[in-house]
């Protein structure tokens, strides 16, 4: 996954906090997701805002070491649907 | 919701295990179609 691109949640996907971190439904395939870390959740909250997808990661506090493990989650968010590109602004 | 415990063998490496739970340590998908009527 191309962490310097832009993404947001498609508009489908409904986006519940949970303590170990959110569920991720989208209505449009019935898919359900979970997200296991709070810093995903804000990972993914700030995506919509962010210039590119490792801006996001940054900002919400994610590790350079960590990155990796991010961008393999925000894959497998693509992958099912749940987070689409975004165009630039 | 339960988390399944951990598998208790130990990996054949270190860099092996640190991959395998990173791997789906994050997100994981579930399909719940089909389930209506389910309970």
């Amino acid at each position: 996954m191309d962490l310097d691109s832009p993404f947001r949640l498609h508009p489908q996907v409904a986006l519940r906090p949970e303590r170990f971190g959110a569920l991720a439904y989208h209505y449009g395939t019935r898919r359900l997701s979970f997200l296991k870390s709070r810093l995903l959740l804000e990972v993914v909250e700030r995506l919509a805002e962010a210039p590119d997808a490792a801006t996001a990661c940054r900002a919400a506090g994610v590790a350079e070491e960590e990155l990796p493990a991010y961008r393999r989650a925000l894959e497998t968010l693509a992958e099912s649907g749940m987070i689409v590109p975004r165009e630039a602004a | 919701m339960q988390i399944p415990p951990g598998d208790p063998q130990e990996p054949s490496s270190e860099s092996e295990a640190t991959e395998l739970v990173e791997e789906d340590l994050l997100v994981e998908d579930v399909s719940i179609d089909g389930m209506c009527g389910v309970y």
